[in-house]
């Protein structure tokens, strides 16, 4: 009998997602390349790009006429640590 | 046992009980970045072990070496000291379900939980002589529960083949050995050796994690 699971990702993992896209592209990056990097819709990525600018992990700038997001250093402390929490669960099994 | 090699055991307790509490806090750190129901239950068991560890260690120092009371005493004390063993031992088969479920829950498999019901009737069907500081009973049951997180460990190996997956996977299969020696202290004339290589693989298994812990500090992201 087989299952299919549906997997959620927390919202801790959707954020390191995104600030992991954006430091993939040098710390800064347009809304579309962050949105193809962390598999979300436009929609959901603007609403956690808000979230995200809200907790000071990262702050929009203009370049012209496109909108940019980097990665500010707080946001890349919290990749940092995400990446190592990641390392740690997976070394017990545990997917974050 | 002579003092002096009390004193060395001792003091391996109370480096397993100190990475204990360091593991636990990095879980604790890991739960609280990422909500993981998996790190906060990996939180609580290693938190309640090292706890578990260090009341034995206490337990130990005052009882044994302090006061010395032995097995042959008639002392009033070793009520306090079998009540001792039991909290240490409940301590650890707490902390030992716990590394259980999480991998459970991971494994999200079916039919595993009859494993509880499997260590409790082995415990009950193992015959009960109370040692000093160890029983058998328990002890046997902690080998069931660590048996079990040890070949979800391997599996997590086999599917992750990482050096941290490795540590983890030899950090428990130490601990599940140190089990067996402390379960081998029922035979009289082991007692010593078995004690002493108990703790010493105990140490081993957590200085195993201690190593993947660091391993796992050093890691480093690409700077924007």
């Amino acid at each position: 009998m087989s299952q299919e699971h549906k997997e959620y990702r927390s919202k801790a993992r959707i954020y390191a997602d995104i600030l992991n896209s954006i430091l993939k592209h040098g710390g800064k990056s347009g809304p579309t390349r962050i949105l193809y990097g962390a598999n979300l819709s436009y929609d959901r990525l603007m609403k956690h790009l808000n979230q995200l600018i809200e907790l000071g992990l990262v702050q929009e700038e203009k370049e012209g006429d496109e909108v940019v997001y980097k990665l500010t250093d707080k946001g890349r402390t919290f990749v940092l640590e995400f990446v190592k929490v990641e390392k740690f669960a997976e070394a017990f099994g545990i997917t974050i | 046992m002579s003092l002096d090699w009390r004193l060395v055991t001792l003091l391996m307790e109370l480096v397993s009980s100190l990475i204990s509490f360091i593991v636990g806090y990095y879980a604790l750190k890991g739960y609280r970045a990422s909500g993981s129901r998996g790190l906060f239950l990996l939180y609580t068991g290693f938190m309640v072990l090292g706890m578990g560890i260090f009341l034995r260690l206490i337990a130990v120092t005052y009882f044994a070496v302090i006061l010395g009371v032995h097995e042959a005493s008639q002392s009033q004390l070793l009520g306090l000291v079998n009540l001792t063993v039991w909290i240490y031992s409940l301590t650890q088969l707490t902390a030992y379900t716990l590394f259980a479920v999480t991998y459970i829950l991971q494994a999200r498999s079916i039919g595993k939980q009859n494993i509880a019901a499997v260590a409790v009737s082995a415990a009950v069907t193992f015959p009960f002589s109370a040692r000093l500081f160890f029983n058998p009973s328990l002890e046997l049951v902690a080998v069931t529960f660590l048996g079990v997180v040890t070949v979800y460990s391997f599996m997590n190996l086999l599917l992750k083949r990482g050096s941290d997956a490795a540590l983890v996977f030899s950090g428990f299969g130490f601990m599940m050995l140190s089990h067996v020696f402390f379960l081998l202290e029922v035979f009289r004339n082991l007692s010593t050796l078995s004690l002493f290589l108990g703790q010493l693989t105990q140490l081993a298994g957590f200085v195993c994690l201690l190593i993947m812990l660091a391993r796992v500090s050093k890691t480093d992201v690409p700077r924007a």
